[in-house]
């Protein structure tokens, strides 16, 4: 069945139709293009880093921008641009691994709420509004503090204190699709319940998993810095954005190359994210404009 | 004729908080090989229930209480779920009422029109490629052979409704049920559709079960009438006989409700008052609260669904001898 759509993919997929509509918001294009280069940069960072993150230069502590040290060195003489790739890298990891664990946790409550319905429904929803209400940024102090700052527990804080939303998400869609009329449609016509989910429940559910996984990466960013920032972040001398800046803020009248770089490409990370979070919003919504 | 499909006493109920919704009490009908029937009632008359009941698609909070259903031979109630499955879409398909949500918005129109094909696994992929292109030009789309892997979007709600139509007809099925097929749709373009179904009728030599609230609709494409009322069938009747005589006080309350334009002024007669409570219907006839001829034994006791003429059905106390006498 699917080789036989596949032949055919003359005319507008969804998928094309998607890309089309996309393409023509230009903010998300440049977003995309930006993390697309981020991506390739922080898969190869250790060979494009010119020095590593944590060697010392006692001889030139809070250089200004050089041809040997691209934007400058901080107060322990270590190469900025080095530690804001690496820095990067770990944002993207913890960015992209906590939306991995809020779409496992996420899909799987919402889909048994919404399916099940009754009284499963009501105790997992009552649960999901507990972790909607509780102040995440507290619970993920003390997630970190409970499981240690590694880069892998703090990516799992982030994920379990941020699945609430995508879990309400999915199991409203769920309850809509599952009697949603084309699913009746179907159903009258003899389609199996195991081809009704794959093929006409989780398909329609897609567009907005993505959108919302798009809008919560920069959000995953975000928490890591601000742990980072607080010094719960991951542990000296590896760099994150948050400890750098906290860093630099010190220094910021003497030394702002200390501040200003980090900064600015954390402000455009997050940015670039959340451009092609509206692109996609806009892109894969079927009932929009061809 | 032969028989297609055969419904006896078939009672189909919701339970709901304030109590028991008997949505169908009892109705008992026949269907012949290529008959066209027309199922005719106000919303809440039980006339979409009685059918969904027949493919067992009723709502969980629903349930089929009593009666039986033998299309081909089979009894449909009794059939497992796998056997019943196989029967949806192949022998018996669904032209739903509303075209802009009955088709999956991300898939191509004509993969929808195979699928029914591949799951009851009627002919190849290649096979189903083809009939699905021929479905399309069949029901009278323009630019067929391009449309066909166009998405539901790129389609107007009458095009759709067309597409329903392609994918009901996909299996060849014995038995199409049309659910208001053109209530959904704009005036200018029902006549379109109606005569599409009355054309498929013929090339593809099915019954259709037509769906409806327009009586005039029926008496102009059915060959056979059954009028529900609040559960039960009032009248029963072949169009010609139905036309001439309709004996039902509420059948002729239908008729004398829908606008002629010979007419003369005065003459449209709305029917008083609402449909009744199916929780707790009213007692006797369930018409009388709102008929105009109502008498004693009315209110006091049901009267019995009983055959006047040959093959003409009425279930009315002042119905005798062929004859309504007021």
């Amino acid at each position: 069945m699917e080789v036989a759509l596949k032949q055919r993919r003359r005319g507008t997929s969804y998928w094309a139709a998607a890309w089309r509509r996309f393409k023509k918001n230009k903010m998300a294009v440049a977003g995309l293009i930006y993390i697309i280069i981020i991506i390739i940069i922080s898969i190869f960072t250790p060979w494009i880093a010119p020095y590593p993150y944590d060697e010392p230069h006692y001889a030139h502590t809070f250089e200004k921008p050089s041809a040997r040290f691209w934007w400058g060195t901080d107060d322990l003489g270590r190469d900025m641009f080095s530690r804001n790739l690496y820095a990067m890298r770990n944002a993207l990891l913890i960015g992209f691994g906590s939306q991995i664990v809020v779409l496992i946790i996420g899909v799987i409550i919402g889909s048994i709420a919404g399916f099940r319905g009754g009284r499963i429904d009501t105790i997992l929803m009552r649960i999901t509004d507990i972790m909607y209400a509780f102040p995440t940024f507290l619970f993920n102090v003390i997630l970190v503090t409970v499981m240690g700052r590694g880069l892998f527990t703090i990516l799992v804080a982030v994920g379990l204190t941020g699945w609430a939303g995508m879990a309400r998400l999915v199991r409203g869609m769920v309850m809509y699709l599952k009697n949603a009329e084309f699913v009746e449609a179907a159903r009258a016509l003899g389609a199996k319940e195991g081809y009704i989910i794959r093929k006409y429940i989780l398909p329609n559910m897609l567009g907005p998993i993505i959108v919302s996984l798009a809008f919560g990466i920069p959000n995953g960013i975000w928490i890591e810095s601000g742990l980072a920032l607080i010094g719960m972040g991951v542990r000296p001398p590896m760099p994150s954005w948050g400890n750098m800046i906290g860093a630099g803020v010190a220094y910021i009248m003497a030394f702002p190359h200390m501040v200003i770089f980090p900064v600015l490409t954390f402000a455009l990370t997050l940015l670039a994210f959340t451009y092609v979070g509206d692109g996609l919003r806009d892109a894969l919504n079927p009932r929009s404009e061809v | 004729m032969a028989e297609l499909l055969r419904v006896n006493n078939l009672k189909t109920y919701f339970d709901r908080y304030d109590g028991v919704v008997k949505a169908v009490d009892g109705i008992s009908y026949k269907l012949d090989y290529g008959e066209t029937l027309a199922i005719v009632g106000e919303s809440g008359s039980g006339k979409t229930v009685s059918v969904l009941s027949l493919l067992r698609l009723i709502k969980r909070n629903g349930r089929v209480v009593d009666g039986e259903a033998i299309f081909e031979g089979k009894d449909l109630l009794k059939l497992s779920k796998e056997e019943i499955r196989q029967i949806r879409g192949k022998d018996i398909s669904i032209v739903f009422q509303d075209p802009m949500t009955s088709l999956n918005p991300i898939m191509r129109v004509g993969m929808q029109i195979m699928e029914p094909i591949l799951w009851h696994r009627v002919m190849s992929d290649k096979e189903a490629r083809d009939r699905a292109v021929e479905l399309l030009r069949l029901v009278g789309i323009p630019e067929y052979k391009t449309r066909v892997w166009d998405y539901p979007f790129q389609f107007s709600g009458g095009m759709r409704q067309r597409v329903m139509i392609a994918i009901a007809l996909a299996c060849n099925p014995k038995l199409v049920i049309a659910d208001e097929p053109t209530t959904a749709l704009d005036v200018t373009v029902r006549a379109q559709i109606l005569n599409l179904l009355s054309d498929m009728k013929e090339e593809f030599k099915t019954s259709v079960i037509l769906i409806t609230h327009d009586i005039t609709l029926a008496m102009n494409f059915a060959d056979t009438i059954m009028v529900m009322y609040a559960g039960k069938i009032a009248e029963y009747s072949p169009v010609e006989r139905f036309i001439r005589n309709p004996l039902h006080p509420y059948s002729q309350g239908l008729i004398s409700s829908t606008l002629d334009i010979k007419a003369k002024e005065g003459s449209l007669r709305p029917i008083p008052g609402n449909p009744p409570s199916l929780v707790s219907p009213p007692s006797g006839c369930r018409f009388h609260p709102r008929c105009v001829y109502a008498q004693d034994i009315c209110r006091e006791q049901e009267p019995e669904y009983k055959e006047v003429e040959d093959g003409h059905y009425v279930a009315c106390h002042l119905v005798k001898g062929g004859k309504f006498n007021a």
